[in-house]
């Protein structure tokens, strides 16, 4: 069954965003990508000492693993660090795709919210097709969808701790209120049950990293995303029940064997 | 003269920005460049004047997450 869906001009048809940082080796990070059948990666930019040769080969093999390609603004602090990094990014990595993260919180790395609608506003003015990382808050999550931007992700839990979803509540509002953007959770994901959730929530897709990079098999924990996010997706397509307070015997009551009527 | 590159204190005996970018040993197909906060495109290297304590920043691909 196809279950493509469109981000921005492009048509995807995995629900796994998956970040390149923490790997044990290039090796085992093309593993993965592999194994988790991604097709968006993130990336970033970081300074350069001159005849470093920095990560050209790292990039260079990414490359030609042919997939779209999405950079971030990790580190940037204010709208103006983050803006001036977007365009950095557009021209090195090619593309206008820009996942947008600046942090207002060193202990927890949360976003700065109010740099981020400054900077979003900026930057689809300018063309790019931002995906704005933010935390739940159903206001500013309308307010970023009101400027434009077509995917907003909020964080499941901060980044690296693999907690998984901390506020469900907040997150089912979210789709619930938000229909006309993609919603991707990106962020605190530790295993495959936590992007079942996302997924059976009716988000559109989860981005991932720590969790996948620095466990001790990261391709066969891709591999376990992947069915995750399918699973999860095909739960929520399935239209499922109805948590109830009591029990409801699944076998027909009619009919049961050994039973007596009694009199009182 | 002296300006800031990546954050470092460099003395640099050109002012032109490609000119810089060469005598400093980067390959300029594998960065971008940002002075004082403000992204300069490739296209524009080799008009761009640095002043003393310009601060470049010098940025190259690498993971992310």
């Amino acid at each position: 069954m196809p279950d493509s869906w469109q981000v921005y001009d492009v048509e995807l048809q995995s629900r796994l965003f998956l970040g390149t940082a923490q790997y044990p080796s290039p090796a085992i990070m093309q593993e993965a990508i592999e194994a988790s059948g991604a097709q968006v990666l993130t990336t970033s930019l970081r300074r350069q000492a001159p005849n470093s040769g920095g990560g050209q080969k790292w990039w260079q093999q990414l490359r030609e693993l042919s997939r779209q390609i999405l950079p971030n603004t990790a580190g940037c602090r204010t709208a103006k660090e983050a803006v001036t990094l977007a365009h950095m990014a557009r021209e090195l990595f090619q593309t206008d795709w820009i996942k947008l993260e600046i942090t207002g919180d060193d202990y927890n790395l949360q976003p700065n919210l109010l740099e981020l609608l400054s900077a979003t506003e900026q930057l689809h003015n300018e063309g790019f097709k931002v995906f704005a990382y933010t935390t739940e808050d159903l206001v500013i999550c309308k307010r970023i969808r009101d400027l434009g931007c077509q995917v907003i992700m909020p964080w499941g839990a901060p980044i690296g701790t693999g907690k998984g979803l901390l506020n469900p509540y907040a997150l089912k509002t979210l789709r619930e209120r938000l229909h006309d953007v993609n919603l991707v959770v990106d962020a605190g994901i530790g295993l495959p049950s936590h992007v079942a959730q996302v997924m059976e929530l009716g988000f559109d897709g989860v981005l991932l990293n720590t969790s996948v990079a620095r466990c001790d098999d990261p391709a066969k924990m891709a591999k376990a995303m992947h069915h995750a996010s399918v699973a999860g997706r095909l739960a929520y397509l399935s239209g499922a029940i109805s948590e109830r307070e009591t029990a409801v015997a699944s076998t027909p009551v009619i009919g049961t064997p050994f039973w007596q009527s009694k009199e009182n | 003269m002296r300006i800031l590159v990546n954050g470092e204190q460099v003395s640099v005996d050109k002012s032109n920005l490609s000119e810089i970018l060469d005598q400093l040993g980067y390959q300029p197909e594998d960065i971008v460049v940002a002075r004082n906060l403000e992204f300069i495109p490739r296209a524009h290297w080799d008009d761009c004047i640095v002043n003393e304590q310009d601060s470049l920043d010098i940025l190259a691909a690498m993971f992310g997450g």
